[in-house]
């Protein structure tokens, strides 16, 4: 079964490229340009995973993680983050408050996405119906 | 009075004797029966009658003369002693003579006494000069003390305030301890954590950060200078107290933060660009992709390229203006072909976000005497935070008219707008709208620059109006060119502001 793929970021280039990738190895992919918007495709769609970017308008990566989280039918869903912002980011804390699966500092590799995409995927499909908890989280 | 009493008295009593003794000579005269013996004795006691009453009328005389010396004589000693020894001691009223020796002895101890009151007056009206030469001494240095936008305090060996300068009352709140309590200002939590924090440092002659609250929300940063003051008591090993100053470095501290926020902003608009090139770079190398797509992904790199150069050439200008100077090459130029390009460019970031970009510029032809590049980048900047700062959907409209003098061109947008106070800042360095950090990446450096460029290069004027929710119009207004026959070249050093 095709994953789907939700995919936000306000920059339309690096959304554009990063879709095309992700459809070229065969990903199903959902697109959004701020957190609220992508929020809305989450909640309809429960994709199996989630590309965001950090600094977006309206509502930003971390706003839209804490969303999934604590929103019980989201909260299996892996996200990665991608950020053009260094040192401000603690990716340790990322992982435990938010449950970040994993960090990509731009400008990243689409190609190195797609294989931390893949990876995560499988992972969960290994896992398969245990809904794995997001990384952090107990009980 | 009661000497001139007495004096009367034995004046009287001497009269009555020599009286007494005729009536009763008489008397013994009439009778005839006493011998001479008799007459004898009687002449014998008038005479010491009569000698007697001469003898006491001189005493009367030399005591009435004796008190009115004393009374001048006191009259004197007050004249010189109320009048801090001004009387000449020679002045001193000649003594009788029966007390001559004792008037001249007192008129040597009166001069010794009147020397001695006329040193001690001396002494004091030193004393005096000196005690107002250090009140007003005092009295300036407290005013320099107040002028001093720093805190500043002495403290004693028992940690009572002995001097507190104005801003340290206000910012440490100590206008009632200092005075009022003998200078213990043990009772106000924020000097007691200071002394604590100096004690605990074993900080005498030298300086830390303070960082903390005022308690009413505001925050407070300070660089505490502590210097010690043995000066009174030398031969003592013990403190006598310390100085203490606090530099406000909050300033400082949010000139830093807004530093620290400008490089991460930088770098993360340096990013953006970079990653939207290593993606479409990588595409390329990767993927089979037909020539359609692959123009369209150079396009891309292109336009990202451009980004990336337009931000490097805000920093490099900016660090001319830090610098101190700008090189700028002016000539004859049309406001509108500038304009054109800066819509040119801007126009497909405009329609990422489906924003209606219009352009409504004047059929007249506006001549400015401009550098290019810059009014160039004035007119992209303010463009690409129209488009920036206004939701999809909305609308930008760039125009141009003529003014008198002026070449006018304004970048209108029905954006989220400005608050008045945002409208006085968005035009200092680094300051970045709080509600706009998280609707668009921006550095802060846009506005900055386009006010230098417009007033420092060009002798323009740059303004804006805006509604929150509504939008905003940046205004620039260009000197036009006279007529000079033709294009000239001209290089000029622009200083920062």
């Amino acid at each position: 079964m095709t994953k789907r793929i939700l995919l936000c970021d306000d920059e339309l280039p690096i959304l554009r490229a990063v879709e095309f990738k992700l459809k070229k190895v065969g990903f199903s992919v959902m697109v959004a340009q701020n957190g609220e918007a992508a929020w809305a495709v989450i909640r309809e769609s429960l994709p199996d995973l989630i590309v965001s970017d950090y600094q977006m308008p309206i509502l930003d990566g971390l706003g839209l993680a804490k969303r999934v989280r604590e929103n019980p039918t989201t909260q299996h869903i892996p996200f990665i983050l991608l950020t053009g912002k260094g040192f401000e980011l603690d990716q340790e804390e990322l992982r435990a408050r938010l449950g970040i699966t994993r960090v990509l500092s731009k400008p990243f590799s689409p190609r190195e996405l797609v294989e931390q995409a893949t990876e995560i995927l499988q992972g969960a499909q290994y896992n398969s119906e245990s809904a794995a908890k997001p990384c952090g989280e107990t009980g | 009075m009661m000497r001139q009493h007495f004096a009367s008295l034995c004046k009287h009593l001497c009269c009555w004797g020599a009286i007494s003794a005729l009536v009763i000579t008489a008397l013994l005269l009439g009778v005839g029966t006493v011998g001479w013996q008799v007459w004898v004795g009687i002449a014998g006691v008038l005479i010491l009658g009569m000698a007697a009453a001469q003898k006491s009328a001189l005493y009367a005389r030399e005591r009435e003369a004796t008190r009115e010396w004393l009374e001048e004589l006191t009259r004197h000693v007050e004249a010189v002693l109320v009048g801090n020894g001004v009387a000449e001691p020679k002045m001193v009223p000649e003594a009788p003579k029966s007390i001559k020796d004792i008037g001249e002895e007192f008129a040597r101890r009166l001069q010794c006494v009147s020397e001695f009151v006329g040193g001690l007056t001396q002494a004091q009206t030193a004393a005096e000069i000196r005690a107002r030469k250090a009140t007003e001494l005092g009295q300036r240095l407290t005013s320099v003390l107040n002028v001093l936008p720093d805190p500043v305090l002495v403290v004693n060996e028992f940690e009572r305030v002995e001097i507190a300068n104005d801003a340290a009352r206000e910012s440490l709140g100590l206008t009632n301890c200092a005075k009022d309590e003998g200078g213990s200002c043990q009772g106000n939590e924020l000097f007691r954590e200071l002394m604590d924090r100096i004690r605990r440092q074993r900080v005498r002659d030298a300086h830390f950060d303070w960082e903390g609250d005022y308690g009413d929300g505001r925050h407070f940063h300070f660089r505490v200078l502590v210097r010690e003051w043995p000066l009174d008591r030398p031969e003592t090993s013990a403190i006598s107290g310390l100085t203490i100053v606090l530099e406000d470095t909050s300033p400082l501290a949010n000139l830093r933060k807004r530093h620290a926020e400008f490089v991460s902003a930088v770098s993360h608009e340096m990013k953006a660009p970079l990653a939207g090139i290593r993606a479409y770079v990588e595409l390329l190398a990767d993927e089979d992709v037909d020539e359609t797509t692959r123009d369209e992904f150079v396009a891309t790199i292109e336009s990202q390229i451009e980004r990336l150069q337009r931000l490097i050439e805000n920093l490099l200008n900016l660090a001319r203006i830090e610098a101190g100077i700008m090189k700028v090459k002016k000539q004859n130029y049309s406001l509108n072909e500038i304009l054109e390009d800066a819509a040119r460019v801007m126009r497909p970031h405009a329609e990422q976000k489906h924003i209606d970009f219009q352009c409504e510029l004047s059929p007249l032809y506006l001549s400015v005497v401009a550098d290019r590049d810059l009014l160039l980048q004035a007119a992209i900047n303010l463009l690409s935070n129209a488009i920036k700062y206004t939701p999809d959907g909305g609308r930008v409209i760039l125009r141009s008219r003529m003014e008198e003098e002026y070449a006018v061109f304004e970048v209108e947008d029905t954006g989220v707008g400005l608050s008045p106070e945002d409208c006085q800042r968005v035009f200092e360095r680094f300051y970045r709208v709080e509600s706009h950090k998280n609707m668009a990446p921006g550095t802060g450096l846009g506005l900055p620059l386009t006010k230098h460029i417009v007033e420092d290069v060009h002798g323009g004027r740059i303004a804006v109006r805006s509604e929150i929710g509504r939008g905003s119009t940046f205004v620039v207004e260009i000197p036009r060119a006279v007529a000079m026959g033709g294009s000239f070249n001209r290089t000029m050093s622009v200083g920062s502001r």
